[in-house]
């Protein structure tokens, strides 16, 4: 897995670092999707927050919107694209890299 | 940030989250309610076929308020998610556990019936089917605890376990008829803790107002 991860970026990715974000993004690696209630449930963060932190994530091209239907309601899921699997496993190996450096 | 980043905790606490609401409780005390309003109404000279009725009955209940509360009562507060192939296979393991255990719990019933209406086979005299009882709910309890990572069904699953073998030791020592009270004491006791989880999740949880919608 840690094989095909492309090459490591100069810096650390900023839009993932953020620590909302963070929250969002780790939450997202480790399931499928989930929609906004569960989001914000987990994560802590008020519905305007996680709005708005999403919309950032989605422009990036890290997560997909899925709109769904559960009986006659809509209901919108968000999972990690490829594109944001990919950034968040870079920015794992980063960090680890990065404080793995550090001096005791 | 060594939190955020613990991803198995993070992906275990999400799936842990689906257990806070104590429905299962509720249904697994039904069930032990179930046995206990069957033993009961044998008292009463009830035929087998209304008895199964009633105890079929309030399975039915206690299962379907899972269903539906999971639906109606823990979906609205705590989300939708679909997790990971790796759960979503265990998932389809615990169905089938399942499946087989409420089949063997049905035919042990049946049989326990028949014993004590002195039609068996004797196999509740050979003190065959408290042994077979135990195991089965050892092994099923056991199984669906850890598939499910849900530590109180260890409990259960032993209250479950022991109430069978109790039932038959006080047939044999005191010869006195109390297995109404043997299931549905554990069986209001596990119902009872799970009414106080509903109740502290229903306080801890409101309905948040957020558009699922897009």
């Amino acid at each position: 897995m840690r094989d095909d991860l492309p090459t490591m970026p100069d810096e650390i990715d900023k839009l993932i670092h953020e620590p909302a974000r963070l929250k969002i993004m780790s939450l997202l690696y480790v399931i499928e999707s989930g929609d906004f209630t569960f989001l914000m449930r987990q994560t802590g963060l008020t519905w305007g927050n996680l709005s708005s932190h999403m919309t950032k994530l989605e422009d990036a091209g890290y997560i997909d919107v899925e709109k769904e239907f559960k009986g006659k309601r809509p209901n919108t899921m968000l999972s990690l694209t490829d594109t944001g699997r990919v950034a968040f496993r870079v920015y794992r190996r980063m960090m680890r890299s990065m404080l793995d450096t550090l001096p005791e | 940030m060594t939190q955020d980043l613990n991803l198995k905790a993070l992906e275990r606490r999400a799936w842990r989250s689906f257990y806070q609401d104590g429905l299962w409780d509720i249904a697994l005390g039904m069930i032990l309610l179930a046995f206990s309003a069957g033993a009961f109404l044998d008292r009463t000279g009830l035929s087998s076929g209304k008895r199964m009725t009633v105890f079929m009955l309030i399975e039915a209940i206690g299962i379907g308020f899972m269903w539906f509360g999971k639906r109606y009562i823990t979906m609205p507060r705590i989300g939708r998610v679909k997790f990971s192939k790796e759960r979503t296979q265990k998932r389809t393991i615990i169905i089938l556990v399942l499946g087989f255990s409420v089949l063997l719990g049905v035919v042990l019933y049946v049989v326990a019936v028949r014993a004590v209406s002195g039609s068996g086979t004797g196999i509740l005299a050979s003190g065959m089917m408290p042994l077979l009882w135990f195991v089965n709910c050892a092994i099923v309890f056991s199984a669906l605890a850890y598939l499910l990572d849900f530590t109180r069904l260890y409990f259960i699953g032993a209250v479950f376990a022991i109430t069978v073998p109790v039932d038959d030791l006080l047939r044999r020592t005191t010869e006195v008829d109390v297995s109404y009270l043997v299931f549905g004491i554990p069986g209001l006791i596990v119902l009872g803790v799970g009414i106080g989880i509903l109740i502290h999740f229903l306080k801890t949880y409101s309905v948040p107002e957020v558009d699922n919608e897009g």
